[in-house]
């Protein structure tokens, strides 16, 4: 591969390209301008030429591109050392375009046109940005006598759009006015973004330096319009390139905006064009946060404004939000420790989880009664007892406050379903003293009282007054009566077994 | 009509959160007319019922291995295992 010959060789490289005549002029370009610094120049051009030769002709470099570029990054330091601020400039400005065109031709073959696309707007850029750079008329001339080539070149592969632009930029190279290189630049991101190149930075630290020293240099206003429409479109798809580039074009913007006239409304166009640029480039969830950040850019402009209050009012915002985020948090927990919750709302996930939690609380009931009923259905009192202190200590651990609650609390329950479950209950005595009216209820509802009363049928008489006697004492008393209808009960069934 | 829809519901969810307070094991503090504190927030009363429901699962796998020990020990084709199984089963 052609491109593969080392740098050095390039200038022999030349004829070997087909393109010979049209190179040659712009091969002269950077020699005419950077007259201190030409070594790098020129290759960094012929490279740049050569790329874009390449790209006219199809892609036979872009394996080839990365590594020129590594070896391009390893001298463009030292072109930053030997040149001066105008020459860095250029320097630095093909680099970046090159490094950009070789990034460039590292993509699929079928970018083809996009990367033509993308490389006639680079060297309009290169030129222009050069031009500023200089600032001389001399250069101007030469500039645009192989701008010539160029548009010979650049037309091969996309005739109209190229043409106007070229011509456009080749006009405006007259008098560089910001706003000239700013809508240049505009024009620029627009065919980066039609192209959609995509750039990957494979090491912007090079190109960090090189803004970096951009950023130090008398152009640092044309440098950061330059940077920033080379930004926008490097960093396409890249966000690592992106974020340097963000760091590099606050540190460039902040000098241009200082240096330049119009300084808030270019920055601002900056801004813009930056987060349009990146808009047409990226995807569209990343565009929609450039253009929140750029409105919210517009609300930082505004705030001064109407500062306080929207502040107040954003910080209530802001406040609501994390109360109700909380509160949503807290929602999703209970929604996931309810089983086969497939609710979606507030008020039909409260009422499952009441639910649940109702049952919940039935369901140990039961286990706590299970619990104290088989020990207590063993013929012995003592064990009995143990296992009812064990149990309510147990529960008690668990339910302080409910010996206390029930019995005020659902009196009224106690009416109603004493008297259905009194009817109806051979009344185990329930272990847990606290829950014993909800216990009568859930006998009630689980027809338990079919098998006692076979066994049991005795303490059904003897039944109500011991509920009672559960219902308004406190747990001893219970457990007093518990044991007392335990007692009976064995009784009984000695009596029975007896029988 | 929003509004009256969303006030509508914010009162359905008030109630529930009520409900919910009533079922919880909380510490209140009670005088004569037995007044209830209402001191939690929605996002405390949503905490206080997630841990709740989590002790209380705790509590249904202590009780279910007991009875299981107990259900061991027991006679098989006793009534007792009986009426635990249908307790259980219930």
């Amino acid at each position: 591969m052609k491109i593969r010959i080392h740098l050095r060789e390039m200038n022999d490289c030349v004829p070997d390209w087909k393109m010979e005549d049209d190179s040659r002029p712009f091969y002269g370009l950077p020699v005419t301008n950077e007259k201190k610094c030409m070594g790098p120049e020129n290759e960094l051009t012929e490279l740049l030429r050569r790329n874009r030769h390449g790209v006219l002709h199809g892609q036979t470099n872009h394996k080839a591109l990365p590594a020129i570029f590594e070896s391009k990054q390893t001298q463009k330091p030292e072109s930053l050392l030997k040149c001066g601020d105008s020459v860095v400039n250029s320097s630095n400005f093909i680099d970046e375009e090159e490094a950009t065109s070789w990034f460039q031709y590292s993509l699929d073959n079928s970018m083809d046109k996009e990367l033509s696309e993308f490389f006639y707007g680079m060297p309009t850029a290169e030129i222009i940005s050069t031009d500023k750079a200089m600032k001389e008329d001399s250069n101007v001339c030469t500039k645009k006598s192989c701008f010539h080539p160029h548009d010979n070149v650049m037309l091969s592969p996309k005739s109209s759009l190229g043409d106007s632009a070229t011509v456009v930029k080749f006009s405006n190279h007259r008098k560089p006015r910001k706003a000239d290189l700013v809508s240049e630049n505009r024009k620029f991101c627009e065919e980066a973004s039609s192209s959609e190149a995509v750039v990957g930075m494979a090491d912007s630290s090079s190109l960090r330096k090189i803004l970096s020293s951009v950023c130090g240099s008398n152009q640092a206003q044309n440098e950061a319009e330059v940077t920033h429409a080379l930004s926008s479109v490097k960093g396409a798809k890249d966000s690592l390139s992106r974020s340097t580039l963000d760091h590099l074009e606050a540190n460039t913007y902040e000098p241009a905006i200082t240096s330049s006239s119009g300084g808030s409304r270019r920055s601002s166009t900056k801004h813009g064009l930056k987060r349009k640029g990146r808009n047409a480039e990226e995807s569209e969830g990343q565009s929609e946060e450039a253009e929140y950040e750029s409105a919210e850019a517009n609300k930082a402009a505004q705030r001064p404004a109407s500062g306080r209050r929207s502040r107040s009012a954003e910080i209530h915002n802001l406040s609501e939000r994390r109360r109700r985020d909380k509160i949503n948090e807290k929602m999703r927990a209970l929604q996931e420790l309810i089983p086969h919750c497939n609710k979606s709302d507030k008020a039909s996930m409260l009422d499952e989880a009441i639910e649940y939690l109702k049952s919940l609380q039935l369901q140990l009931q039961i286990m706590w009664m299970g619990n104290g009923v088989a020990p207590m259905l063993f013929p012995s009192i003592q064990q009995y007892v143990s296992c009812m202190g064990n149990a309510m200590n147990h529960h008690s651990m668990t339910s302080i406050p409910n010996p206390v609650q029930p019995p005020k609390v659902s009196s009224d329950i106690q009416s109603t379903t004493l008297g259905t479950s009194i009817s109806n209950q051979p009344h185990v005595c329930p272990p847990q003293g606290p829950n014993s009216i909800n216990f009568a209820t859930q006998m009630h509802n689980f027809h338990i009282p079919e098998q006692y009363s076979s066994y049991f049928g005795f303490p059904q008489m003897q039944m109500p007054p011991q509920v009672m006697n559960i219902c308004t004492y406190g747990p001893q008393t219970m457990q007093q009566n518990q044991m007392v209808a335990a007692v009976d009960k064995q009784q009984h069934t000695n009596n029975k077994s007896s029988i | 009509m929003s509004s009256r829809r969303s006030r509508i519901t914010e009162d359905e969810i008030n109630e529930l959160i009520s409900k919910l307070q009533s079922l919880l094991p909380e510490s209140r503090r009670r005088s004569l007319g037995r007044v209830v504190e209402l001191q939690a927030s929605a996002s405390k009363l949503l905490k206080e019922t997630c841990n709740y429901i989590k002790n209380l699962h705790r509590e249904v796998d202590d009780l279910s291995e007991r009875l299981s020990g107990l259900m061991d020990n027991m006679e098989m084709n006793s009534f007792e295992a009986e009426i635990v199984r249908s307790l259980l089963r219930s």
